[in-house]
């Protein structure tokens, strides 16, 4: 607004402190973990630099190769489960006139809750001795199925994404709900008078008009898993071995465990580049579509 | 007269059916959200329940009520220090937090010439937590900020800036008339005046927004707690539930009773602020 750019010495006042807190804290600390990712360090010692050595190392080590897989696992599951269930409830609640803000506060609601409360609830679920799910399979006689939900490692993965699944659904259902309700009401109406049944507006209308929409959940999904933390941690602490770890996880243990701040830094790096390549990737489809 | 009458016919047979799929929805909705709820809902019954009521039959309600779980775990969990700590860091957060970002989003929104520092600032958006995990874990071990009060709010005020000027620049953006402003302008405000004056107090819904988001981020924030807080006398309340997992896990009452405490303030927030709560926490996704 003009009449107020005549005073230069407000970006001083107003940006200021912002620009050196947020620079040095975050855009700084980006660049550190470059640098620390190009050394050997034990955070305790002068870093040695390395080269890419840590790159090398972590691509060619077997746990790396087990987390990777478990995020890249994780995160086909998590799409599979939220994008599709998150459409469907969200199609539902958009559908129902009755208790729509009812429903659309309850399936909400775990959005709010501590992922670590969350976690612990699962621990407990999971429990292979008194957790309900062992229970529910003892008493109809299903002793084959009963597992030791967070130690067995065939298992281990499932038990720990269920809870990561289960809490972000309401999130998306939200999320698509609102890009619904964007959708101008006549297209849906005269569609229904054309004698167009639910599931086919469902499938020609409603999910082609909110692609967009679609790919940003996409986009929240997969950097949402990248930086998975404490379900994993709390749960299983990321075991057998790194059976149930993800990124986030193993990240941590290199550094706060093994002390091995290089490695940990190189984690974090391929966590960061895999966030921003696909981000931006799908942000460039969205304006693809928008325009 | 016949034709009336089949348009009738018809009309009955697609209210029925509509009556039907209608039903079909809320049912399946409604199955939806029970499920949804039901791990909270154990966890809450649990925690007015002994192992011996848990292991014995674990669905049943609490038969009797115990109520013991609940002393214990504030006992176990150290409750009047952590829920002070939690308390603090969350309000202290918020309140810097929202001062400095709402100041930056005026610039933003109605100073700055061009987007290219709106766009750095939202830069911090797009990097995961663990990108700057270390770095920033050493530079308050140089600066003998961990394990310290002031170590931890200013760690949670930068992770929580980029979002936070997010919100308000965009809320400033349509919420902030310019008129308005000019008028303040010829009646003597300079800058610092038009924010404190105008900008500011007509921007409570965004600030609500972003405070209430800003807030359940740290109440619910256990990364940076569990690297920076090893002292017992500065822990969190997420952290010291946690913490029940070593030495109490036996006791399923006491464990529920502390996820109980943790989460209840987090849904009173939800329930008072629905609106901004959900509007915070999908902001994310508005506008790409």
């Amino acid at each position: 607004m003009h009449i107020l750019r005549k005073y230069k010495w407000a970006i001083l006042v107003f940006i200021g402190p912002v620009f050196v807190l947020y620079t040095y804290f975050i855009i700084a600390s980006v660049g550190a973990t470059f640098y620390y990712s190009l050394t050997r360090w034990d955070a305790i010692s002068k870093p040695l630099f390395v080269g890419f050595a840590n790159y090398a190392e972590a691509f060619q080590s077997e746990d790396f190769a087990i987390v990777m897989r478990n995020t890249l696992l994780g995160l086909i599951f998590s799409l599979l489960f939220q994008v599709s269930l998150g459409l469907i409830f969200a199609y539902l609640i958009f559908r129902t006139s009755r208790g729509f803000r009812l429903y659309r506060a309850l399936v909400f609601m775990p959005v709010v809750l501590s992922q670590a409360a969350v976690a612990m609830m699962f621990t407990i679920f999971f429990n292979a001795d008194i957790g309900p799910i062992n229970n529910v399979l003892r008493i109809l006689g299903l002793y084959v199925l009963t597992r030791n939900w967070l130690s067995d490692k065939n298992v281990v993965f499932y038990t720990v994404l269920t809870p990561m699944i289960y809490q972000y659904i309401g999130l998306y259902v939200v999320i698509l709900l609102a890009g619904m309700q964007s959708i101008p009401e006549d297209i849906i109406e005269s569609a229904h008078i054309d004698g167009a049944s639910s599931f086919r507006v469902f499938f020609n209308i409603v999910i082609p008009m909110q692609l967009d929409i679609i790919l940003i959940c996409i986009i929240m999904i997969t950097t949402g898993l990248l930086k998975a933390f404490e379900h994993s941690y709390i749960m299983t602490w990321g075991g057998p071995g790194v059976r149930s770890a993800f990124l986030g996880v193993y990240m941590y243990f290199k550094a706060f465990m093994h002390a091995n701040f290089g490695r940990a830094s190189t984690i974090a790096i391929v966590i960061l580049i895999a966030a921003l390549v696909i981000s931006t990737f799908f942000r460039w489809i969205v304006r693809k579509l928008n325009y | 007269m016949g034709r009336t009458k089949t348009v009738q016919l018809r009309d009955r047979g697609a209210i029925i059916r509509r009556r039907t799929g209608v039903l079909f929805r809320h049912l399946v909705l409604a199955l939806w959200c029970l499920t949804t709820l039901y791990p909270v809902v154990w966890v809450v019954q649990n925690a007015f329940r002994d192992n011996t009521q848990i292991y014995g039959r674990p669905f049943a309600l609490p038969d009797p009520v115990i109520l013991k779980n609940f002393p214990q775990a504030f006992a176990a969990m150290n409750l009047a220090i952590t829920l002070t700590n939690s308390i603090v860091y969350a309000a202290a957060t918020v309140t810097i937090t929202i001062l400095l970002s709402a100041m930056a989003a005026f610039y933003l929104s109605k100073i700055a010439r061009g987007n290219l520092l709106y766009v750095y600032f939202i830069l911090g958006m797009m990097i995961p937590i663990q990108a700057i995990l270390i770095p920033v874990f050493i530079n308050m071990r140089n600066l003998q900020l961990l394990n310290t009060r002031l170590g931890i709010i200013i760690v949670y005020v930068v992770t929580n800036l980029s979002i936070s000027i997010f919100i308000l620049t965009g809320f400033m953006q349509k919420g902030v008339p310019n008129d308005l402003l000019e008028a303040a302008v010829i009646d003597g405000c300079g800058p610092v005046g038009a924010f404190f004056r105008v900008a500011f107090p007509i921007s409570q819904a965004g600030i609500v927004t972003a405070g209430t988001l800003v807030f359940l981020g740290v109440w619910n924030e256990f990364l940076f707690a569990l690297t920076m807080l090893s002292a017992p006398l500065l822990r969190t309340l997420n952290l010291s539930v946690y913490m029940l997992r070593g030495p109490y896990s036996s006791d399923q009452g006491l464990m529920a009773s502390g996820i109980v405490i943790l989460i209840t303030p987090a849904i009173l927030m939800y329930i008072v602020f629905q609106e901004h709560v959900v509007k915070g926490l999908t902001a994310g996704a508005i506008k790409g």
